[in-house]
């Protein structure tokens, strides 16, 4: 029995929210933004600004210039977390195999429950109707219909917004020659040019590329490349309710201009560690490799490299000096950078572990413990380190790397 | 536009079985009663450990933006929307 899978996607979200809470805001082009009166992005236009050709992470300068009355609104994630909860929980009725994808994509395997709405298409229509009636007029999504994920999302795309698509067998093969092959999620621009380079720019030439040249070229990814060439992608939506295990934990941010100096980074990278350990804590997971990758200038390449501690840790300050220590080693010592990243892998479950024989081990765990708690009980930004503090030296229109609050759906 | 107020309301509101938050109907501002026409959106915010449920709301033409502290069960004029 072919599955049928569904791909929720959001019609312009973050920009959609805001047009639903304020309704002078409806029917004009608008782009959010984290601080409107700085040299930003805007994360996400609405349809009205999309008709100017706005596109989401267009610098504020180049939408403005595109689109001159634009209407600059400041985002805030606890809204778009409110109403991503609001309408999983309308999903959660229909399906329980449901696969959150990202705050505004969600996939969901129907092929048990289709039937009794009718049909997948009739399913998709409920839903939208309910999401009308719970989240506002204003706030839509466009729902893809297909056999697997990955033609469920391209379905999707090709049908927004407010659309409802469906694929039928009998229009595969047409779809498969008339796409290209960067248009489906998982294909990068950098394969979609190797492939074009011999000839493969539609999903049926990948479809007809040997499967050995494929799997020589690309490796496992080559076997994929092929699936997706034929119509197909046997990946599963992986339920909500699973626990997948966390094979690496890590963070990174592209700086601001003001931000690139060396000694500026550390201070971010600081804050980046401690995010990563604090998140570790809350995983009740340690881990013995730490990664420090950096990218040099504004256009310049990545510096990446990792070490393994002699013990597994969960705390910020001995990933931060793990960091260091990775830096020193390192044949690059720049003066600026624009991205700054972080990870921790190797990771082990913290409770299999023996417990700190050293008493200085002890009392930072406890300290942790403390911090935890207070961020827990207060909000991230309740306790800080000390290098954190000096961020108060950088103006306030400087996005801060700390702004962002964790989220579980 | 945003302005600011943060003036304390009188809020006349249902607490309706089922309903995911308190139904806001109306409320006294400035001696003078503002009737709910449309609850726009809920949201939640916190400011340290003091949690609150925002509701983006129009009277009319006029939106305002209130806020229910829910710890003390106090509810606040956040600001009114004006238009750009």
């Amino acid at each position: 029995m072919p599955r049928i899978i569904m791909h929720l996607d959001m019609d312009a979200y973050f920009a959609s929210v805001e047009q639903q809470a304020n309704p002078s805001l409806r029917g004009e082009p608008i782009g959010v933004t984290g601080k409107p009166h700085e040299r930003s992005i805007v994360v996400a236009v609405s349809r009205e600004a999309k008709r100017y050709g706005l596109k989401t992470g267009m610098p504020i300068w180049e939408a403005r210039r595109l689109c001159p009355h634009l209407i600059l609104v400041s985002g805030s994630m606890m809204r778009y977390i409110a109403v991503t909860k609001r309408f999983l929980s309308v999903l959660k009725c229909y399906t329980s195999v449901l696969e959150v994808f990202s705050i505004d994509e969600v996939f969901m395997d129907v092929t048990q429950e289709a039937a009794r709405y009718g049909g997948p298409v009739s399913m998709a229509r409920l839903i939208k109707d309910e999401f009308r009636e719970v989240l506002g007029p204003h706030i839509s999504g466009t729902i893809g219909i297909a056999s697997n994920k990955a033609f469920a999302k391209l379905v999707a795309k090709r049908h927004k917004p407010d659309g409802i698509g469906e694929l039928r067998d009998e229009d595969l093969p047409a779809l498969l020659e008339s796409t290209s092959v960067g248009d489906v999620c998982g294909v990068g621009h950098r394969i979609e040019a190797r492939l074009a380079k011999v000839g493969i720019r539609t999903l049926a030439d990948l479809g007809r590329a040997p499967v050995e040249y494929l799997k020589r070229e690309y490796g496992v990814y080559g076997l994929f490349l092929k699936e997706i060439g034929q119509g197909r992608d046997p990946s599963p939506v992986i339920p909500y309710t699973t626990v997948v295990p966390v094979k690496s934990v890590g963070h990174s941010k592209s700086l601001p201009g003001r931000l690139r100096p060396f000694h500026l980074a550390l201070l971010v990278l600081r804050g980046l560690c401690d995010k990563v350990g604090r998140r570790m804590r809350k995983l009740g997971v340690v881990g013995r490799t730490v990664y420090f990758g950096f990218r040099l200038g504004a256009l310049g390449g990545h510096c990446g490299k990792q070490t393994t501690l002699p013990f597994p840790t969960d705390d910020g300050e001995t990933i931060y000096e793990a960091c260091l220590a990775i830096h020193r080693t390192m044949p690059v010592q720049p003066e600026a950078i624009s991205y700054v990243g972080v990870s921790v892998r190797n990771l082990t479950e913290k409770a299999s572990l023996p417990r700190y024989l050293l008493e200085e081990d002890r009392r930072q765990e406890r300290l942790n413990r403390a911090i935890d708690h207070i961020r827990d009980r207060f909000g991230e930004g309740a306790i800080v380190t000390g290098e954190a503090l000096l961020f108060e030296a950088i103006p306030e229109h400087v996005g801060g790397y700390a702004q962002g609050e964790e989220w579980v759906f | 536009m945003v302005q600011p107020v943060d003036e304390p309301i009188d809020a006349y509101v249902i607490y309706q079985r089922g309903a995911p938050h308190p139904l806001l109907r109306a409320f006294r501002w400035r001696n003078r009663r503002f009737e709910v026409t449309a609850t726009n959106l809920v949201y939640p915010e916190r400011d340290g450990e003091t949690r609150f449920l925002c509701y983006a709301v129009s009277s009319g033409a006029n939106q305002f933006r209130i806020r229910l502290n829910t710890n003390r069960c106090q509810w606040t004029l956040d600001a009114i929307e004006l238009e750009s």
